[in-house]
């Protein structure tokens, strides 16, 4: 369970066992992970964005280190962002708010807001919002008139379709922020139960007076370790910053909900997975009757595939199937045929097409196109 | 004497290792009180008068009480023109003795250093500074002058 594409690197496993391991350990972590990088060089994002947290901890332990005072600055620049970045939040919550839509907040800000406690230690200023399906089109409307744009087209008459094949779109600003709209969590849960689940157990807490929802304790860990697994970007190893944090800021922390929902949502894989690094690199023991449980949990064929396939190479292939897979997750428990007939309806739909019979044109125009930047970078690195 | 309070909610600050952020939403500017002007800071939210400040610092920091208190009314004078501070009523300020009693406690007394405040305004110039290597030992957001 711990080759995944993503677990971090040599330099990135020793950064987080200097920024949440005390003493010896510790600061034999942070000997080592000095000893890996150059700061002549550049960290990778998500060590970078770490440093205020290692910053915080070895501060927090009296070391010092010549390398700290450039760590305090990152953290003054991210407590500065954090405050301009709520700020700027709060006029599209607030309108959402008004327009009686509900929303959730996804993401970094919501370990600022709720976890970290401190704006000085976190660095991820990305915008998500998740709103019920139901609200979703009133949603696209109300940002639009407030002055943001969808990123990728997005005709009036296709929404409905959309929202029923995709789970999220980005919006875009004259001033270039990006929201992330959801209508469902996440692209493995978009069916209503699943919604409701997670929408049901929600808490509410405020941005700047306007009241929002985030993910319970639990429901967030899952989010974090299925979104830890979904790509193979460097900073997505900060997932398991993410479930450590929710962990030791969480004593009560609903296990039974965490498994029981992992299960029902088929996401047995990646909770088992960054749950199990945590423990054996980080030292952060999980309850023994806990951890027997997960591991004694049964793991669906379908998940199993599904993970296998959505890792395979070359990178085209996975992106077939983690569409397939997406769409399965959608129409279960439709037959593998029935299914087979109506996936062009549902790339129709994905892709905003206005009819079923330009679906081959646009396979084929995405299929060039991956190509075309395959080839492009391969002529650029031979 | 006249009090001061923090100029809420146009202000917003933050302690960060013995260090006061502030930053002025109207105006955008960014700005950083170390040391002794942090304490000075810390004890302004605490509802202390000018004159209990000095006697504050007095308390915890060696150093002439005449140098002390021109040092601490130097830096009221500075935040209350860059409007971080305004004039506002007495109000109880129960963390007053508690200050005093225990800085009075300690052995050795760190020496009184005439507090400064540093002000920066081009902020989305600073905010894409790579804050590793675009800055000086002292971190972002002061600008490593080699880099000019």
């Amino acid at each position: 369970m711990t080759d995944h594409k993503t677990w971090p690197v040599s330099s990135q496993k020793a950064l987080l066992r200097a920024t949440f391991l005390s003493g010896a350990e510790g600061l034999s972590a942070f000997e080592t992970w000095k000893s890996q990088i150059s700061m002549v060089d550049h960290p990778d994002l998500g060590s970078f964005r770490l440093l205020p947290c290692l910053f915080h901890h070895l501060k927090a332990q009296d070391i010092d280190d010549p390398f700290l005072m450039k760590f305090k600055g990152i953290a003054r620049r991210n407590w500065y962002k954090n405050q301009r970045f709520f700020r700027s939040l709060a006029p599209p919550l607030q309108a959402l708010h008004e327009a009686g839509i509900e929303c959730m907040l996804l993401y970094g800000p919501v370990f600022a807001l709720r976890y970290y406690t401190d704006y000085a230690l976190s660095s991820e200023t990305n915008l998500a919002v998740w709103v019920p399906i139901k609200q979703a089109r009133l949603a696209i409307k109300q940002l639009q008139r407030l002055g943001w744009q969808p990123e990728r087209r997005l005709p009036d008459a296709l929404i409905e379709s959309y929202l029923a094949a995709d789970w999220m779109h980005v919006f875009r600003d004259a001033a270039g922020r990006r929201i992330h709209l959801h209508w469902h969590l996440l692209p493995e849960c978009r069916t209503s139960q699943a919604d409701t689940d997670f929408w049901n157990e929600a808490i509410t807490t405020k941005v700047h007076d306007v009241p929002v929802r985030i993910l319970n304790p639990a429901d967030q860990i899952l989010h974090s370790c299925v979104e830890y697994h979904s790509t193979a970007e460097p900073s997505h190893f900060l997932r398991a910053v993410d479930v450590m944090l929710i962990m030791s800021t969480t004593p009560d922390l609903d296990w039974e909900r965490l498994l029981t929902q992992a299960e029902k949502h088929h996401l047995v894989i990646p909770l088992l997975a960054v749950l199990h690094y945590i423990q054996a690199a980080l030292n952060q023991p999980l309850p023994p009757a806990v951890w027997q449980r997960l591991k004694s949990r049964p793991i669906s064929r379908q998940e199993r595939l599904e993970y296998s396939l959505k890792q395979s190479r070359p990178l085209l292939w996975r992106r077939f199937w983690q569409v397939w897979f997406d769409y399965r997750r959608c129409t279960a428990p439709v037959s593998l045929i029935q299914g087979l007939l109506a996936f062009p309806r549902y790339l129709q739909h994905l892709w905003r097409l206005p009819d079923l019979h330009r679906v081959p044109g646009q396979a084929l125009s995405i299929l060039h196109e991956r190509l075309r930047h395959r080839f492009f970078y391969l002529s650029i690195f031979k | 004497m006249t009090h001061y309070r923090v100029n809420s909610p146009n202000v917003i600050h933050e302690i960060i290792d013995g260090e006061a952020v502030l930053v002025n939403l109207e105006s955008g500017s960014y700005y950083s009180i170390d040391s002794v002007g942090a304490v000075v800071w810390d004890y302004l939210e605490q509802g202390l008068s000018p004159g209990q400040i000095v006697e504050a610092i007095a308390a915890q920091f060696a150093g002439e009480s005449a140098t002390i208190a021109a040092g601490v009314e130097q830096l009221l004078a500075e935040l209350q023109a860059e409007q971080l501070i305004v004039p506002g009523d007495a109000i109880t300020a129960n963390g007053h003795s508690a200050a005093v009693n225990g800085a009075a406690n300690g052995t050795a007394k760190p020496l009184f250093e005439a507090p400064v405040l540093h002000k920066y305004t081009d902020m989305e110039d600073l905010l894409l500074l790579d804050p590793i290597h675009d800055v000086d030992e002292s971190g972002w957001p002061n600008t490593n002058p080699n880099n000019a």
